[in-house]
């Protein structure tokens, strides 16, 4: 019986924590529909909130086990909860494609929204609904069919690649069994192969899975890989909708889910793709608040990338990465009446949010004399970094193989590259499609940095882990694509026939015209 | 280079797209760009489909295959040709004696030093920490031991407790 209601109680917990945080911060509309449509992001920010608290519990020696997880979880939504219902007086704000590319969006919306009654705005919104809606309604069909058989599948499946139980699985045991932070596992040299300065994120969630089911049971833990991956999805659809029509979110979804790369690494039970996860959607949040300024869109994307950065040390050079480039665009791209201070104080906070999120683990790292796989003083001096320029070229080499193979990658890359050129060509686009060109760029250029300055042999480095190490950079570019995707498509629809006659008509008669006559040009894209 | 070809592609697409469907589709013909919005949606919808049927065809042989092993079978896939039997006997006889958080020693030493085995072995041991010294262990664990490993070791342990030839575990003397 506790096999199946612990599971239950577990994923209800993380989903109430995680629902009580997204009230409070006002991004989900506390009605049935609502809450539907954000437990998948109510429970993704469920576990990066739970676990990140957790890790500051363990690093000053509080035990944690599910006395201290039902607290969390109280804590998070019971805080959370009240927060919202103490604002339920207040409007609600509307959470459909807000923070959208200019300011001008929600005008046009209410405009919309105000002829809604008349019989032509309505008959053209259904008809623009209808191919929206069958887009979503048949993706998340095929999704839901791929997802029961993927579960049966993941139920069944034994823990076998090296590193999940090597590594992952044994800590998820050690904190499962003891209930606190072993230190002598981590310290001792004997145990040197299971990375004890890998970050804690997902061994929490592993042990928290036990302590569900009743025992340390891997075969299982595929399923709760499964929930994690279905929960990124459906939140990744809930904040997509925000920046992009159900016909582009919704084939994209689907193509993330059965991207070989992502699904195959998930279920080998390593880190990396569920640092990715964390990793997209903190990015797509960001992506966002450039878009909008509204501060809650940065708080949910601190959580997230606090999430991704505690999960494994390439979240964090990830994380760097697209917070430095975040911080220079909140600079750039601020309205002209901002200061330059006034407009640093958001993304300054959130980088100060994550870094105190982040820094317990380091200082106890550090105090422990963890030994540490890179050493990132030593990468930043010129004499060390010259000594290993010789790795570049094979590096490059190596990581961009990965990225090109398409087998693995389902062309996700030259997609986003598409997508940021396209992006690039529209004034309104320019600066957002930056955040996420760069952010990938310097993303990519930090796990190259990594395999330079590494003391580990090249090869063997490459052989058993470019695969994984390329899935930082790609997820910000698949969480760019979700956003310069919707924001092309923004305004496409069906042209009516009676005024595609009478363009058709026009343009026949501009066509007799003669040539010299045609001074007025159509308004270029730049001048939308 | 390639993807920079593949980008092309797709970019070339939405331009042709745009162009075909300007007079269906508004802001096409002011605003080509969109196309390629058009195009990526098209292109992520067929790979979606291509790549669902791929994966979702090997599942259920894969699940069949999977759910035939037993519970021991899956939990110890990771190494299979180790001595799992005793590994298992092994950390219930230390945790029942000693309980959680106890030391062994793995002996002989090659044991530890193969990589695969050495790590699979204590994980397969968990909670119990193996210790790379023998005087900072409470247990001594014999894994494939000789005779001349035994009497290596022999005045170091109390009562020794035999799995199978070769396979034991011991109790240090002076163990806490």
């Amino acid at each position: 019986m506790r096999a199946e209601l612990g599971p239950l109680a577990l994923i209800a917990g993380y989903c109430f924590a995680g629902l009580g945080v997204l009230a409070a911060l006002r991004l989900v509309r506390l009605t049935g529909r609502g809450v539907a449509a954000g437990l998948g992001l109510a429970f993704v920010v469920g576990v990066a909130l739970v676990s990140i608290a957790e890790i500051e519990l363990l690093v000053i020696g509080a035990s944690v086990g599910p006395a201290t997880f039902a607290v969390l979880i109280a804590l998070f939504g019971g805080a959370g909860f009240a927060v919202a219902w103490r604002r339920a007086g207040s409007p609600r704000p509307s959470l459909r494609r807000r923070g959208g590319e200019g300011g001008g969006e929600g005008a046009t919306r209410s405009r919309q929204r105000r002829s809604w009654w008349s019989r032509d705005a309505r008959r053209r919104s259904m008809r623009r609904l209808g191919v929206d809606r069958w887009t979503a309604i048949v993706v998340i069909g095929a999704l839901a069919i791929f997802a029961i058989v993927s579960f049966r599948w993941a139920l069944v499946q034994p823990l076998q690649v090296w590193d999940s139980w090597s590594i992952w699985a044994r800590k998820g045991t050690l904190l499962y069994d003891y209930g606190h932070l072993p230190t002598a596992f981590f310290t001792s040299h004997v145990y040197t192969f299971m990375h004890g300065d890998y970050p804690l994120l997902v061994p929490l969630y592993e042990s928290s899975w036990f302590h569900a089911v009743g025992s340390a049971n891997t075969q299982s833990l595929h399923v709760w890989f499964w929930f994690l991956f279905a929960g990124f999805l459906w939140a990744t659809a809930y904040l997509a909708a925000r920046v992009a029509r159900p016909i582009v979110w919704a084939p994209l979804v689907g193509l993330v889910a059965v991207t070989p790369a992502i699904w195959n690494q998930l279920m080998t039970m390593y880190a990396d793709v569920p640092m990715g996860l964390f990793l997209m959607l903190g990015v797509l949040c960001l992506g966002i608040w450039l878009t909008g300024r509204r501060p809650r869109d940065l708080a949910l994307s601190a959580i997230l990338l606090a999430a991704a950065a505690s999960t494994k040390n390439e979240g964090l050079t990830a994380v760097v990465s697209v917070l430095v480039v975040a911080a220079v665009f909140a600079i750039v791209t601020a309205p002209r009446e901002l200061s330059r201070l006034r407009a640093l104080r958001p993304i300054g906070l959130a980088i100060a949010g994550v870094a105190l999120a982040l820094l317990p683990w380091r200082l106890w790292v550090s105090a422990h004399h963890i030994k540490v796989e890179i050493e990132a003083s030593k990468g930043l001096k010129p004499s060390y970094l010259s000594a290993h320029s010789g790795r570049i070229e094979p590096a490059f080499n190596a990581l961009f193989s990965e990225v090109a193979n398409q087998g693995n990658w389902a062309y996700l890359l030259p997609i986003a590259i598409a997508l940021l050129i396209a992006a690039l060509t529209v004034p309104r686009l320019r600066s957002i499609a930056g955040f996420y060109g760069l952010a990938t760029f310097g993303a990519g250029l930090l796990v190259l940095w990594a395999y330079v300055i590494s003391p580990a042999e090249l090869n063997w480095l490459i052989i058993t882990s470019a695969s994984r190490t390329v899935v930082g950079p790609m997820m910000i570019a698949i969480a760019g694509s979700f956003h310069l995707a919707g924001a092309l498509m923004r305004d496409v629809k069906r042209i009516a026939p009676s005024a595609a006659r009478e363009r058709n008509d026009r343009r026949g008669a501009h066509a007799q015209a003669p040539k010299r006559a045609r001074t007025r040009r159509a308004p270029s894209a730049s001048s939308r | 280079m390639t993807i920079i070809l593949q980008a092309v592609g797709v970019l070339a697409a939405g331009l042709v797209l745009a162009w075909l469907l300007a007079s269906a589709l508004a802001p096409l013909q002011r605003f080509r760009f969109a196309g390629v919005g058009i195009a990526v949606v098209a292109i992520a919808g067929v790979l979606f489909v291509v790549h669902a049927l791929e994966i979702g065809s090997g599942l259920p042989e894969s699940t069949a295959t999977a759910a035939k092993a037993s519970l021991f079978d899956a939990e110890h896939a990771g190494n299979p040709s180790a001595n799992n039997a005793f590994l298992v006997w092994a950390r219930r006889q230390m945790l029942a004696q000693s309980g959680r958080g106890s030391t062994y020693y793995l002996d002989p030493p090659s044991v530890l030093q193969n990589a695969e085995l050495g790590q699979w072995s204590t994980y397969v041991l968990l909670p119990e920490r193996a210790t790379a010294k023998l005087a900072e262990a409470d247990w001594i664990v014999f894994y494939e031991a000789t005779a001349a490993s035994f009497a290596h070791v022999r005045r170091e342990v109390g009562q020794l407790i035999q799995f199978a030839p070769g396979f034991a575990v011991a109790r240090r003397s002076n163990a806490r």
